[in-house]
């Protein structure tokens, strides 16, 4: 199990099944955001929730994301609990744009900016 | 030993106070409430709201409303007060010729020109011409890179985009040079195409400086001096934005429009001024220190003033069922301020600061409506009613129950709708003023200023200080106090400017800084309360002098404001006047002064 040195956003991602185009857009939003991030790869039979919780603990941001195999993209905080985090969005019954705005509210998260809220007045579709 | 009770109906809150009057010994108070006034202050729905706080206040004393025997009441009739606003200049930008707007992530940095042009119809330009192209929604980041790479391998001069998507950063970062995007820009499809256009994006933590400075503009596109005064508001309006987009429109037609304000005849007891109200409301003020007391005042029809004139006149109407040729204003207190106003003619939710006048008018009426309130509570209560004298009078007696007060004192009544002032002498004389402006314009002020667009949210501006969520579980107060969480805070008030209120923060809308708050509400106190406070006082004053004041008490809702009495006390002091918030009967603080005040007049008058 790798940690970033570098000062990233973790995205942890379960290795097998996983819907790539969810990272694609999770780190385009990332990437308008120009905050850097690090994709790794962690052993299976983990939630996305679990993924992103560890993912915030070893960044040295204190922010992650964690994308399952049941396409749940979750954006936690070091400081939550495992159990709350900050933002659900459901990769199978959201657009794209939602999964990508979960990409820019984790850069938000670090860069103290405002969250993009959609136009349902949630931050992202929590769907499914 | 019959029960009193003293209610004073107010703008926006119902005093009750309960008490025993015995003989010449001085009343027993027994309990007080307070309660949100029911309709408009002076109409019988006002009854409600009385029989309401007197239900409260009975109760707390193990009683029952009907209980009470006499009913003091305040009379409400002498003053009402309204507010209104109108701007005075508006830019208005016609054939959408400017975009000046923060998106939070514009991609690279720079200056360009050239003509617009759709993505679509890049192929069809010819090498050599300098392009700005314009990326619609339905182009994704990617396809917009290839293609711009594209047409810039076959020699055309791309100089910038435009893009409806929030992906000017994503563009950016595949593009083989750096030119200035601006994104997120709403209504695209407004932009013309084919005419020479100016993008600019700022160094980060900069603003535009070309395309905000009119000479720049003019090198840009080579425009004659008129050209030039021309485009002076739309330059004014892009002053501070991260990035700017400029575009030429074959008539140029961008115009900024002076609304004719109009003329304030102001008829006084010394004679008549005219003023124009573009003048300023320090103009206005200046004049109706000239006319004395005001008598009526009259707008020039036709023009802004004369409309919100009528507009008071027709609220005043209504209220006092008054024709409204004998509505007759008293007195007016004007302020100037700055409004936020979206850009006619913008095309991504732009907004610029226009200039504008806030009046509050106080009007006097008779005494009609409060008989009917009287007559209403007589058969509810079944109770002796009585109307007791003037409110400022009333305040001054209730104030006068504060512990280490003595006479000579002048009290300022801070209220919702009016400043009242009154001073008492030794001898027991006594004077009263009231004046138009008060709690309600600060609101107003506020709410404009700030672009709330949202009354109630202006109204807890106004009262509790600002602050920012650094974090999700740290606050940092505007005073640069800082607040921990153990929980985190709803993610909506994240990195947002809040109304720090202590029962839960709310957001303010759009992304305005914590200092700006706190100045604009501190601004609109003291255009209100201070001026006003210096107004009464030297209208009770003798000799008009305010120096000749020793003691002043603030009573009423706005004097527990958490920053008023000191912006009043600062004021003050430099005239030697000493301030400070009454505790009426030494526990109700500035509260209750008037309805004190009518059972103390009952129990004098009927008293051994």
């Amino acid at each position: 199990m790798n940690a970033a040195s570098r000062p990233v956003v973790l995205v942890a991602v379960s290795p097998n099944g996983l819907d790539q185009s969810l990272v694609r857009q999770v780190l385009l939003g990332l990437e308008e955001e120009s905050v850097p991030a690090e994709v790794v790869e962690w052993e299976q039979g983990r939630t996305a929730e679990e993924l992103a919780h560890e993912a915030a603990a070893r960044s040295p941001l204190g922010v992650g994301v964690g994308i399952g195999k049941d396409a749940w993209v979750v954006v936690h905080h070091r400081r939550l609990r495992k159990s709350s985090p900050l933002f659900r969005v459901h990769g199978r019954t959201c657009p794209a744009d939602m999964v990508r705005d979960a990409g820019h509210n984790a850069a938000r998260l670090v860069k103290g900016v405002p969250f993009k809220w959609s136009e349902y007045g949630e931050p992202v579709c929590r769907g499914g | 030993m019959p029960l009193v009770a003293g209610v004073d109906i107010g703008n926006s809150t119902t005093e009750v106070v309960v008490a025993r009057v015995e003989g010449s010994s001085s009343p027993d108070f027994l309990g007080s409430a307070i309660v949100a006034t029911t309709g408009v202050k002076g109409t019988q729905e006002n009854v409600q709201g009385v029989l309401q706080a007197l239900e409260e206040c009975m109760r707390s004393i193990g009683l029952q409303p009907r209980d009470v025997e006499v009913v003091t009441l305040n009379d409400a009739t002498p003053v009402m007060a309204d507010v209104a606003m109108e701007t005075i200049s508006e830019t208005i930008i016609t054939e959408s010729t400017m975009i000046g707007h923060n998106p939070s992530t514009p991609g690279g940095a720079g200056m360009g020109v050239g003509k617009t042009i759709l993505l679509d119809h890049l192929d069809m330009a010819s090498p050599g011409e300098s392009v700005i192209v314009i990326i619609p929604g339905h182009h994704d980041f990617d396809q917009a890179a290839r293609a711009i790479n594209e047409a810039a391998n076959r020699g055309i001069d791309v100089r910038g985009a435009i893009v409806q998507r929030d992906d000017g950063v994503l563009i950016s970062n595949r593009l083989q040079q750096v030119i200035p995007i601006v994104d997120e820009v709403k209504l695209i499809d407004r932009v013309p195409l084919g005419v020479p256009a100016a993008v600019e994006v700022a160094q980060p933590g900069r603003t535009v400086s070309t395309l905000s400075n009119p000479y720049g503009v003019a090198t840009v596109f080579g425009l004659s001096p008129e050209e030039t005064r021309a485009i002076v508001p739309l330059t004014r309006a892009l002053i501070g934005n991260r990035s700017a987009v400029v575009i030429k429109t074959p008539a140029g037609d961008v115009q900024e429009r002076r609304i004719p304000a109009g003329r304030l005849t102001l008829v006084g007891d010394r004679g008549t001024a005219e003023v124009d109200l573009e003048l300023g409301a320090d103009a206005v003020m200046e004049a109706l220190e000239r006319v004395g007391q005001l008598a009526d005042v009259q707008g020039e029809p036709g023009t802004n003033v004369g409309g919100m004139l009528e507009r008071v006149r027709a609220v005043m109407t209504e209220l006092t069922g008054l024709p409204g040729d004998s509505v007759r204003i008293q007195d007016l207190l004007a302020v100037d301020t700055i409004v936020q106003r979206p850009v006619v003619g913008g095309v991504a939710g732009e907004f610029s600061s226009e200039e504008a006048v806030a009046l509050a008018a106080m009007v006097s009426s008779s005494r009609l409506p409060m008989e009917q309130i009287a007559d209403m509570l007589r058969v509810e209560l079944d109770a002796e009613v009585v109307l007791g004298g003037v409110e400022a009078h009333m305040a001054l007696l209730g104030a006068l129950t504060t512990p280490g007060i003595d006479l000579p004192v002048a009290i300022l009544d801070l209220g919702a709708g009016s400043t009242d002032a009154a001073l008492a002498d030794p001898e027991g004389g006594i004077k009263v003023v009231h004046l138009a402006g008060a709690g309600d314009m600060v609101s107003m002020l506020i709410d404009a200023e700030l672009a709330l667009d949202d009354r109630n949210l202006a109204e807890e501006a106004k009262r509790h200080p600002a602050g920012r969520m650094e974090n999700l579980f740290l606050f940092r107060g505007e005073e640069g106090d800082v607040r921990f969480f153990e929980e985190p805070v709803d993610p909506q008030l994240f990195a947002r400017t809040v109304v720090a209120r202590p029962e839960g923060m709310i957001p303010l809308p759009g992304d305005v800084p914590v200092e700006r708050v706190r100045a604009v509400r501190r601004r609109a106190k003291e255009k209100v309360f201070v001026r006003n406070a210096l107004r009464a006082l030297a209208r009770v004053a003798p000799g008009g002098n305010v120096r000749l004041l020793d003691f002043v008490a603030l009573v009423g809702g706005s004097a527990l404001d958490f920053e008023v009495p000191a912006l009043i006390s600062d004021a003050l002091a430099e005239y030697g006047v000493v301030v400070g918030t009454a505790n009426v009967r030494g526990v109700a603080g500035p509260r209750n002064a008037v309805a004190t005040g009518l059972v103390l007049a009952y129990a004098y008058q009927h008293g051994g």
